[in-house]
């Protein structure tokens, strides 16, 4: 389990970024938290992940706080992979999964056998084609799936995933949201950054929205309220289209354009939900 | 252990002892009267020994720099440590003389340490993190080094001068056996420091955070990494100056026939740099004949081809 409370965060020199952010990600649950570029999204991952400390605030992983974690046993329970992770050039894929069994190399060992794990991943993610090909001759999509096979391997109660599915043609999106939602199933907890508001809901997963105010607001229940919100943190306008009974959205290009590119552009207009027409 | 990285290891072991022998016996004079036996003992075994051991802490030293630098083209030379090392091992001769044991060698070889750490420490600070600066500062760094440390000959005696030319080219002086030993213990310590912990230096390929996350101290590692490549410099820089190649090119080697994993290149590069120099020292007396150029001649010569080969192979694998 994962918990963010009150969490302030600004880097030296530059405006606060994060304003009292507050999220938990229960076991079973898979959050996907959206926001414009430059909203924090990353650094509230890595806040979360144990990687920054906040300016205020405090961020939990399985009730305690996260720095009070050993390195190795906070990497036992919780397992992250970077918006722009690094392959080893020369490295081939199975050796570079294998990396992610490096905390269960001290006491206590993993539950599951090795063999297993990287069975598993292999399999869940279809890196079998790619198994024994050197790193530098992957695609960024392979590459990206690489990099969350070597989180998975670490067999962790707890993922941060920042923007895991950046690089991923559409097969591989709905490969690796339905692996997910399959994790949470087995009582794990999982947060992830992304910047497509509809495929998450699409799998029943929990949609929380970054702004430019540094705030996690919840994607609410009604229409016209998640089309406001949208608006409001990302500055266009929003169509709604419902597919397999969730409201999904997309941006409207007939829509008025961003007034600017900074994070929550568009805040304190009158948002509304784009309607049927768009406007 | 994989099959083919205890093929390679062996490999490197048999390439390490095989240069040794070479080095204690190839063009031994057949003399009678017990001649050839003191000069096995007093003249090639220290000289094999150092041989051994410097090659092998610079191979160590060489892999350290460009796995913490994330560069291949690092190693103490370009980094500007040997020079700072070598400047201030020339500037302790100046005062200290040149012998090879006492405590002249000691002062010697503490302010060639002292001298490689500033140096480090310094250019990263100047660097910020960012590698291109680090190698290009430590280019630059070298080079001035290298300038003021030829400036101090001007105060030098004949023989110091003697000796700081030699110094400058590289050289395997002809020490008592128990300096090299002495110098094999940051060998031995970064060895067994880093053989089982070879995992650790692999989770340094990954980027900070997911090392971290993955359970590294990075921060840590990544220090102690940097403080043994620089005393192991420091160290061959004390006894045979500034020996070009070994450092940047074994790691390379090891990387072709060991693979890829830490555990395995750690001792790997070892093996290799000690082969490297010891072949050297040979390949200088068999080819040399009665002009016995110093070893960094040699080195440099064999280096400089068998880098620019390892450099093209690598640019061909992309288009330009």
């Amino acid at each position: 389990m994962i918990e963010l409370r009150k969490v302030h965060f600004a880097y030296p020199g530059a405006h606060r970024l994060l304003r009292g952010a507050d999220l938990e990600i229960r076991p079973g649950e898979v959050v996907a938290l959206a926001g414009p570029n430059g909203a924090g999204k990353s650094t509230l991952l890595r806040i979360a992940a144990g990687l920054l400390a906040p300016s205020e605030g405090e961020a939990l992983l399985e009730g305690r706080p996260v720095e009070s974690w050993s390195r190795v046993a906070r990497a036992k329970q919780l397992a992250y992979v970077a918006q722009s992770p690094k392959t080893p050039e020369e490295w081939r894929v199975s050796e570079i999964v294998e990396l992610g069994d490096y905390p269960h190399r001290e006491q206590p060992p993993a539950p599951r056998p090795l063999a297993v794990r990287l069975e598993e991943v292999r399999r869940r993610l279809g890196l079998a084609p790619v198994w024994e090909r050197r790193a530098d001759s992957l695609s960024g999509g392979e590459a990206q799936k690489v990099s969350l096979a070597r989180a998975l391997v670490q067999d962790t109660r707890n993922l941060v995933l920042d923007e895991p599915a950046s690089h991923l043609d559409l097969a591989n999106q709905m490969v690796l949201f339905r692996s997910l939602s399959e994790l949470a199933a087995q009582g794990r907890s999982v947060l992830l950054a992304t910047h497509d508001v509809n495929l998450s809901r699409l799998f029943g997963q929990r949609l929380v929205l970054l702004n430019g105010e540094g705030v996690v607001k919840p994607m609410p229940e009604g229409a016209e309220e998640q089309g406001r919100l949208l608006r409001q943190a990302f500055g266009v306008a929003f169509r709604p289209v419902e597919l397999s009974g969730t409201l999904c959205w997309f941006p409207d290009p007939r829509g008025e354009r961003p007034a600017s590119q900074t994070p929550g552009a568009g805040e304190g207009e009158e948002g509304g939900p784009a309607g049927p027409d768009g406007r | 252990m994989r099959a083919r990285e205890r093929w390679a290891l062996g490999l490197a072991a048999a390439c390490a002892a095989g240069t040794f022998a070479a080095a204690m016996t190839l063009g031994l004079p057949e003399t009678t009267g017990g001649l050839a036996a003191r000069i096995l003992w007093s003249v090639r075994l220290p000289e094999a020994l150092t041989a051994l051991i410097v090659g092998g802490g610079l191979g160590l030293s060489g892999l350290l720099f460009q796995l913490v630098l994330r560069n291949p083209l690092a190693d103490p030379y370009v980094l500007g440590v040997a020079g700072g090392s070598t400047f201030a091992a020339v500037g302790a001769t100046l005062f200290l003389g040149t012998a090879a044991a006492g405590g002249g060698m000691a002062l010697r070889g503490a302010a060639a340490l002292v001298g490689g750490l500033l140096t480090l420490a310094g250019l990263m600070k100047l660097a910020g993190g960012k590698p291109e600066t680090l190698l290009l500062g430590g280019v630059v760094a070298n080079t001035a080094f290298a300038a003021g440390a030829r400036m101090l000959t001007v105060w030098l005696s004949p023989e110091q001068l003697a000796y700081v030319t030699t110094f400058l080219v590289g050289f395997i002086p002809t020490p008592p056996t128990a300096i090299p030993l002495l110098l094999g213990i940051p060998c031995l310590y970064t060895l067994a420091r880093f053989m089982p912990r070879g995992r650790g230096l692999d989770l340094l390929l990954l980027s900070d955070d997911e090392a971290r996350a993955t359970g590294l101290e990075v921060g840590r590692v990544r220090r102690e990494a940097l403080l043994l490549a620089t005393v192991l410099a420091a160290a061959a820089v004390t006894l045979c100056g500034m020996l070009g190649f070994v450092g940047l090119v074994v790691p390379h080697l090891a990387r072709l026939t060991a693979g890829r994993r830490h555990r395995v290149l750690v001792p790997a590069s070892f093996l290799l740099g000690a082969a490297f120099l010891l072949a050297a020292l040979t390949a200088g007396k068999l080819v040399g004949g009665s002009w016995l150029a110093p070893v960094g001649v040699y080195t440099s010569l064999v280096g400089a081809p068998v880098f620019l080969v390892l450099l093209v192979r690598s640019s061909r694998r992309e288009l330009p």
